[in-house]
């Protein structure tokens, strides 16, 4: 039971980081020769998601760590 | 958040693993009711004797304690992790057993506390502002010092930041000073202690310095001699470490407890005693038990003390007013040739007035407040003058001097047995809400791999022995700044790493802990100040 429960929590932390590394992919192979402001744009807007999608992680990664700390030492 | 359900389950069903944390807190809920309503009657009775027709005294009262206890209360939250982070993640107590535990030890340290310590606080503050604590300037100052320390402690909590209480507590004080000087266009900075300030300076050296040698020191002088390899690496499951270890572990806990209630708890006392004699000066200017026999002796030490003092007056001293001339001196430190007639006279002033009322609790109430700030202005002034060493006192006047002091003392530096059970209640309610986010950067955001039994015990040996020789020797240490430099000094003892970002941020806090309650409280001094 605790542990199924920690595996979604470690699931749901792992898809948030593949999702960020998408982003993070996305973001890389928008920096193409196309030098004009409106590629820039694209790309910085890539930059906004990638951000999003790190926070998302990052929050993935607290709360699994906040519940092996609930397992690991009861607080 | 797709993984919030799964985290609330969890917390759920450990929460119900905690059978005796909960008993724990129930124990403690009680003694906290059984607290709050003697603090409640006590407070009725003590305010019955007050004769006014405006309720703002007492609201003014009430908004000032809650404040004042919310000092205490956020302190106490904010240093448990000096405490229990160690015995936590040494698996040596179940963490609500812990923090209940600390609680108690807090809430022990508190009520057996001497309040040394509340006034010494006290004697760092402006004097002019003591004087006059029942104006709109008093209060602003009250107000100004707590809201900025509780500001600052719960900025550095929410960020997990152990910073210490102590230099916020210092900083919020000369911050206020400095506003005050500045508001009353008075040249330099006189009235600012600054020695505080350069212990604090000391202080951001010193400690982490203490904490990380000591504590590496400790760790390695185990590992020559103590050969028992379960000590050195990380525990397993919910293994307890040896029984010895996590004795010592226990041991220290509740040592760095006691010790912080004990401490800590006497700077809200005494801030709460400000706020009382500005309030309600009737009731707590001065100390009505003092009986008639006390005051007796207060008068004949008296008249002996202005015989002795009179021996040290220069022959060319001249003295208009001496409570100007001694206040002044407590403000700028500086010692001149009518100092002593000044103190000599005003001696014979206290005396003469007491033995006008026979007892202190006969003081008409417009008349107390003022008698308790010319007793204050006199003790302070006879601290100062010994302390300074400008006037060679031979051993004989040096004991009639104490023994003054000491009748002084008794009259005005009391503290009302509920002050000592409101601050109790909240240092110890602190101490048990809101310990995690520190306890976590403690036990987990310092090293780069897990606490073992070695490295907790080594770091929280370190801090205790910090509390108990740094009051004995003077040294100016934090006991926060000791425990979390401690455990980076043991990670680096056993080549496990620092996490530098932790490092740098705790850093950052440390250094910036005194000039941010130094600008914080002094602005907020001038915005009060503008209001009242």
């Amino acid at each position: 039971m605790e542990n199924q429960e920690l595996d979604q929590l470690r699931f749901a932390y792992k898809a948030a980081v593949e999702q960020w590394i998408a982003a993070i992919r996305a973001e890389e192979d928008l920096a193409t020769p196309d030098h004009t402001v409106h590629a820039v744009d694209v790309w910085e807007n890539a930059g906004f998601t990638e951000e999003e999608a790190r926070t998302r992680a990052k929050t993935a990664k607290q709360e699994y760590e906040n519940a092996l700390r609930q397992v690991l030492y009861n607080f | 958040m797709a993984s919030a359900a799964p985290a609330r389950a969890v917390q759920e069903k450990l929460a119900t693993k905690n059978p005796v944390g909960k008993i724990g807190m129930i124990i403690f809920g009680v003694a906290l009711l059984i607290g709050l309503v003697y603090t409640v009657i006590s407070v009725a009775s003590d305010l019955g004797s007050v004769r006014t027709t405006s309720f703002s005294p007492f609201l003014l009262l009430g908004v000032a304690l809650l404040t004042a206890l919310g000092f205490e209360f956020v302190n106490g939250f904010h240093d448990t992790a000096n405490a229990v982070a160690t015995v936590i993640y040494t698996h040596s107590m179940e963490p609500h057993v812990a923090v209940v535990w600390s609680g108690m030890w807090n809430f022990i340290g508190v009520l057996t506390s001497s309040g040394a310590v509340a006034f010494g606080i006290l004697s760092l503050l402006p004097v002019e502002l003591i004087l006059q604590v029942s104006s709109g300037a008093g209060f602003a100052m009250v107000f100004a010092l707590l809201i900025a320390a509780i500001l600052w402690n719960l900025g550095t909590w929410y960020f997990g930041l152990p910073a210490s209480s102590s230099h916020t507590m210092v900083g919020s004080i000369i911050g206020v000073g400095i506003a005050n000087q500045l508001m009353t266009a008075r040249t330099g900075t006189s009235g600012v202690d600054w020695g505080q300030a350069a212990n604090v300076g000391k202080s951001l050296l010193i400690s982490p310095l203490v904490g990380f040698f000591v504590a590496a020191l400790l760790l390695i002088v185990c590992k020559a001699l103590i050969k028992d390899r379960r000590l050195y690496e990380a525990p397993v499951g919910d293994a307890p470490p040896p029984f010895w270890i996590r004795g010592l572990l226990v041991l220290t806990c509740t040592g760095v407890s006691f010790a912080h209630g004990s401490n800590d708890g006497q700077k809200g006392m005494g801030l709460i005693m400000l706020i009382l004699v500005g309030t309600v000066p009737t009731a707590y200017a001065l100390n009505h038990a003092v009986s008639a026999s006390q005051t007796a002796d207060f008068l004949a030490a008296s008249t002996q003390t202005a015989q002795v003092v009179g021996k040290y007056v220069n022959p060319n001293a001249v003295v208009a007013d001496p409570r100007d001339d001694l206040t002044n001196y407590i403000r700028t430190k500086e010692f001149n040739n009518n100092t002593m007639l000044a103190l000599s006279q005003y001696i014979n002033e206290i005396g003469n007035e007491v033995k006008e009322f026979k007892m202190l609790r006969n003081v008409p109430s417009d008349k107390m407040g003022n008698l308790r700030n010319d007793m204050y202005v006199v003790s302070e002034t006879i601290r100062l003058v010994e302390k300074s060493g400008k006037t060679d006192f031979d051993a004989d006047d040096k004991k009639v001097l104490a023994n003054y002091k000491k009748h002084m003392d008794l009259s005005t530096k009391f503290i009302p047995p509920w002050v000592k059970v409101a601050v109790a209640m909240a240092l110890g309610l602190g101490t048990m809400i809101g310990w995690k986010r520190i306890v976590v950067t403690v036990g987990e955001k310092i090293g780069k791999e897990h606490l073992t039994y070695g490295q907790g015990a080594a770091a929280e040996i370190t801090a205790m022995a910090t509390i108990m020789t740094a009051d004995g020797l003077g040294l100016p240490v934090s006991t926060t700044h000791v425990l979390s430099s401690g455990v980076a000094g043991t990670m680096a003892a056993n080549h496990t790493g620092l996490q530098w970002e932790t490092v740098r941020n705790l850093g950052l806090a440390w250094v910036l802990t005194l000039p941010v309650a130094m600008l914080l409280s002094g602005f907020l001094f001038w915005a009060f100040r503008s209001m009242f």
